[in-house]
């Protein structure tokens, strides 16, 4: 789904600047990531021991160039569920400062040290307990299995959770399909009924005698062959309507239709 | 005409002086020659939050690409590619955490190649700070969150250090300087001025009445060269 967005100012002068352009939005409910949150900060809760505090970046539709940064030396866990599939990024910061967490050590110690085999273990099985809360935006899960990853090709919505308290990390979720937009009720036809348009009906005369053309002068017939009227179409502001018949009902002129817009 | 040496030199302090004309306008710009120099720094108010004044007498630490360090007193800032970075592109030099070493500010890349990145300005202690849209999931409610990049540095020189620029903006420190680094505010340093572009120190009117003398003077020598040269060779035509 496209929205209308307006970029950041660049302008250096001095005037405020914004673009008007069209950016891609995740139609994922942001109600539908708040229900994950809310288990993910449950889940972290019970396996650290202390509340958590947690907030969650709406649910976007990265560009390219976007999922590199998000990509960039995270690892990834991937999820398959029957509406789609879902993967859990953390970045080696966050899965440091996570792992750190786990383990009761201090954050900022831990941030620039490499995960033990120890660490990347008791890693995994956090992210396997996330995952049994991602239900409510990749559906049941077909097994209880959550395989890490190199890659995620093909992955189209993003959002995160940002961990405050006891430690400050990010947890991504990535989403294999965006949900397709709600279709809405159409507009019904007592909707229109005051507004007026410009009709026009017009008979295609096929082919006539270039002299009968010259010697047009006003007060001059021009027959009508009886099979052009059957040859007549109603367009409106340009656009045309319907294909159909022109001729006499009921004592006035009328059009009958005899195929419309998408036939025409 | 033969250029000679005199004549080089001239044209060397034409050049010079042309320079210092041309930098008069380039925000934070310091003056190649003493004489066309301001008597104090002038600011004017710039609608621009990440524009920013540093203390009288002090510097901005800036990288290159190649991570050459050089200092500037341009404190017109601003975002590119998610990094800090001066009117010259120079990336801005600062600490992320409290005792940090000095490294490149710039806003976390997610959010940047996101798009969350709102509302970035410099505070006068010289945080670089930002907004981004945060959602609270126990009620629902869109709320702004600060967050903070990291602090910008300064650097002070002994007095009557002279830096060596080649463009007026940014200068390198002389070998054996003694360079004093810190924070805006920290006691050692004044607070920055937010919201503010310091103009060049560049006395405009003056450097271009330098530089009209500068071309008075070579053209007083390329005549009195001229003339030299008449006058040997009417000596020796007399010879023979």
């Amino acid at each position: 789904m496209k929205s209308l967005g307006f970029s950041d100012p660049s302008d250096r002068s001095g005037r405020r600047l914004k673009r008007a352009r069209f950016e891609a939005r995740s139609a994922l409910p942001i109600s539908a990531a708040c229900v994950v949150a809310n288990g993910v900060r449950e889940t972290l809760s019970s396996l650290l021991g202390v509340p958590v505090a947690m907030r969650l970046f709406a649910p976007s539709i990265p560009s390219p160039q976007a999922w590199q940064a998000i990509l960039e030396n995270a690892r990834l866990y991937r999820v398959r569920g029957n509406v789609a599939d879902a993967a859990i990024v953390l970045r080696a910061t966050d899965a440091n400062g996570l792992s750190a967490a786990l383990f009761g050590e201090s954050g900022s110690v831990a941030a620039q040290r490499s995960l033990s085999p120890i660490e990347c273990d008791v890693l995994d099985r956090m992210v396997a307990s996330i995952a049994a809360n991602l239900g409510a935006v990749c559906g049941p899960r077909s097994g209880h299995t959550v395989e890490r990853v190199p890659a995620l090709p093909g992955f189209v919505t993003y959002f995160e959770f940002a961990v405050d308290e006891p430690v400050g990390a990010r947890i991504g979720i990535a989403l294999s399909r965006d949900p397709s937009h709600e279709a809405r009720g159409s507009l019904e036809v007592g909707h229109l009924a005051r507004i007026t348009v410009r009709a026009l009906a017009t008979i295609e005369l096929g082919n006539a005698q270039a002299v009968t053309i010259a010697r047009l002068a006003v007060g001059a017939m021009l027959p009508i062959d009886a099979a052009a009227l059957h040859r007549c179409r109603l367009a409106a502001h340009g656009r045309r309507l319907a294909h159909g018949s022109a001729g006499v009902r009921s004592g006035r002129y009328a059009f009958r239709v005899d195929a419309l817009r998408h036939a025409v | 005409m033969f250029l000679n040496p005199s004549l080089g030199m001239a044209l060397d302090r034409i050049a010079e002086r042309a320079a210092d004309v041309r930098r008069a306008y380039t925000p934070g710009a310091l003056p190649t020659h003493d004489d066309v120099a301001t008597a104090a720094a002038v600011s004017d108010f710039a609608l621009d939050p990440l524009a920013v004044v540093a203390p009288d007498g002090t510097y901005f630490v800036t990288a290159d690409e190649q991570g050459r360090r050089s200092y500037a007193r341009d404190g017109s800032f601003a975002l590119r590619d998610g990094r800090l970075v001066d009117g010259g592109g120079h990336r801005i030099l600062g600490v992320r955490a409290p005792g940090g070493a000095f490294e490149e500010l710039r806003v976390d890349p997610v959010d940047e190649a996101l798009g969350r990145v709102r509302d970035a300005a410099i505070e006068p202690d010289g945080t670089v700070v930002y907004r981004r849209e945060v959602v609270d999931p126990r009620s629902g409610t869109t709320e702004l969150q600060r967050v903070v990049s990291g602090r910008i540095a300064l650097a002070r020189f002994p007095a009557g250090t002279r830096l060596a620029s080649s463009d007026g903006s940014h200068g390198s420190a002389p070998s054996g300087a003694d360079v004093q680094n810190g924070l805006p505010g920290d006691g050692a340093f004044a607070s920055l001025v937010p919201m503010r572009r310091e103009r060049s120190r560049i006395n405009i009117d003056e450097s271009l009445v330098r530089l009209k003398e500068a071309y008075l003077a070579f053209d007083a020598l390329a005549a009195a060269e001229a003339s030299k040269a008449h006058l040997g060779k009417t000596a020796m035509d007399l010879l023979k």
